[in-house]
């Protein structure tokens, strides 16, 4: 990672830089809520975007939020589980897009272990899950699953987005 | 084009509540743990981030 790139938090009066994450639909999807929407969400507290970019153009970005995975409260008794929370808190990243040119780099990657990290070792509130909001594209999902994410419901098989999560909790006991 | 909104997450119920269950409970004994050398690339690649960060 070159260091005159710089990762920022997007600020309402920050210019942004091209972006362009390619001609599929997830990519025209990505550059257009960076572009149209990004600002719109940190407007109204929705969601945080942060920026990878070098001197003259975006490399990558994601947004995150809050988030919780709730289970049923009719659970299977036959599943040990000694705590028997029903609510976990999360945090969403609900886009991540990478541009074009530096797709295929391992970008996508360092800043995912980057944010893994983070929520694990300088959190200021509990979080034990990563959860993603991934397009339903192959090397979308392969991208994901290659980065420790596991599918969380089998019901959104067919939608455009599928819900995917990481258990931060296979970092800390390592 | 719109983006397409940010999908809530919704609560589980049936076998994914099951699944999910299970491998947090899995997780917790600590079956899904990353080996050291994941771990190792891990933390670097954190790191190299880290040295570019402009944010508190």
């Amino acid at each position: 990672m070159s260091n005159s790139n710089n990762l920022l938090r997007l600020e309402l009066n920050h210019e942004l830089k091209p972006f362009d994450c390619g001609d599929t639909k997830a990519g025209k999807d990505l550059t257009d809520f960076f572009i149209n929407q990004s600002k719109d969400h940190l407007k109204q507290l929705l969601a945080v975007t942060y920026v990878l970019e070098s001197e003259d153009k975006t490399i990558a970005y994601y947004s995150v939020l809050n988030d919780k995975i709730n289970r049923s409260k009719k659970m299977n008794k036959l599943i040990p589980n000694a705590k028997h929370y029903f609510t976990y808190p999360a945090v969403k990243i609900g886009r991540f897009g990478v541009y074009k040119d530096y797709q295929g780099k391992d970008i996508g990657t360092q800043l995912f272990d980057y944010i893994k990290v983070l929520f694990t070792t300088n959190n200021r509130t509990g979080c034990r899950f990563i959860t993603v909001d991934a397009y339903n594209e192959p090397s979308v999902i392969k991208f994901y699953e290659k980065n420790g994410f596991t599918f969380l419901s089998l019901k959104d098989e067919t939608e455009e987005t599928r819900l995917m999560y990481f258990d931060l909790m296979s970092i800390v006991l390592s | 084009m719109m983006a397409l909104p940010i999908k809530d997450t919704p609560v589980l119920t049936g076998k994914d509540a099951d699944r999910f269950w299970k491998r947090a409970a899995e997780c917790e004994a600590g079956l899904h743990k990353i080996s050291d050398e994941e771990r190792k690339k891990m933390i670097k690649n954190a790191a190299e981030i880290e040295k570019i960060v402009k944010f508190k």
